[in-house]
């Protein structure tokens, strides 16, 4: 227990010691989250993108018209 | 070599290989890291356990000026080759430096607090970190300000390489002005100026931070790329409704004819 106290405490700097790696895992986890927001975007829009042409042949003219 | 790559499904198989690599290699070397840094190191007979906050603060600043150099280096491919992998490289590669630029600079404050007695100097070292924390800061803020997105690549890209000058002032400038901080005691000529105690969680956590990096960024040009996709999409869209239209136009001049 003492030396559980002893190293929360870090010789009586722990405000800057912890809040230095707390700021950094935040940042660091923060970053992280948002790269993963932005390819989860990302491919929502192209699914969403994909999906819209498939649905939509006569955009692409590819298909011939089914005019009787 | 360098246009292998420029192919992004090539660069996506490429990296749907090193990722799980990536991931397990942050991961391991985070806890190892973090095990060493802050459980089995010794404190410091100046500075007692605030040394601790250089196992933080030393690898951002490593990464800080790490990934400033390669966008830099990667903007200046895509600027003369058209590179379109070493773009994307540039853009996601911003965020996480200028992340771990900040890490550098607010750690650096936490720890100056307690054995400089201040938060923050207007010395050579901390303000030429604080110009790259504005340098990376610029170059994201250029990139979204024009609507023609080539325009947006190009001048940021132009910022990146004239800033590159910034990073042999950030490593020489502990040692060309008088400073408090410290000069460097691990990349040295003479070799590292630093007990192996702490040599070892300092390089555990920068290998922790690489990969990180490597992780991150794979992830970021995933998106970019998926945003590429969606632009090509786009621009196909945009061609086939004008030729569509074009038709129509000639079936009616064909019909009155």
């Amino acid at each position: 227990m003492e030396t559980a106290a002893n190293f929360f405490n870090m010789g009586g700097y722990a405000v800057f010691v912890w809040s230095s790696y707390g700021i950094a895992a935040v940042t660091l986890i923060g970053l992280f989250c948002h790269g993963l927001r932005f390819l989860q975007s990302s491919t929502a829009k192209l699914n969403a993108k994909r999906a819209t042409r498939h649905r939509n042949p006569d955009s692409n003219n590819l298909e011939p018209d089914n005019e009787a | 070599m360098l246009h292998r790559f420029a192919n992004p499904t090539r660069f996506l198989r490429f990296a749907d290989r090193i990722q799980p690599w990536a991931a397990r290699f942050t991961v391991i070397f985070v806890i190892a890291g973090l095990y060493f840094a802050l459980l089995n190191s010794p404190s410091d007979y100046q500075q007692g356990e605030t040394v601790r906050i250089m196992y933080v603060h030393v690898p951002s600043a490593w990464m800080a000026i790490f990934c400033y150099t390669l966008l830099a280096i990667s903007s200046g491919v895509a600027l003369i080759w058209k590179h379109a992998i070493a773009d994307l490289i540039a853009r996601s590669t911003a965020p996480i430096g200028a992340g771990f630029t900040f890490l550098a600079l607010i750690t650096g404050s936490l720890w100056g607090k307690p054995m400089w007695g201040v938060w923050w100097v207007w010395d050579a070292r901390l303000t030429s970190v604080l110009v790259l924390f504005f340098l990376y800061l610029g170059y994201l803020a250029l990139q979204e300000a024009f609507d023609d997105r080539e325009r947006g690549i190009r001048a940021s890209a132009i910022l990146a390489l004239v800033g590159l000058i910034n990073v042999p002032i950030i490593k020489f400038s502990v040692d060309w002005w008088n400073t408090l901080h410290q000069p460097a005691s691990v990349i040295k000529i003479s070799g590292p100026a630093i007990h192996s105690s702490m040599l070892i969680p300092l390089l555990l956590m920068a290998l922790a931070f690489k990969g990180y990096y490597v992780w991150l960024l794979l992830i970021r040009i995933r998106g970019e790329i998926n945003f590429m996709k969606v632009r090509a999409l786009q621009l196909r869209q945009v061609h086939d409704d004008e030729s569509a239209f074009r038709g129509q136009d000639q079936t009616m001049n064909n019909g009155v004819g």
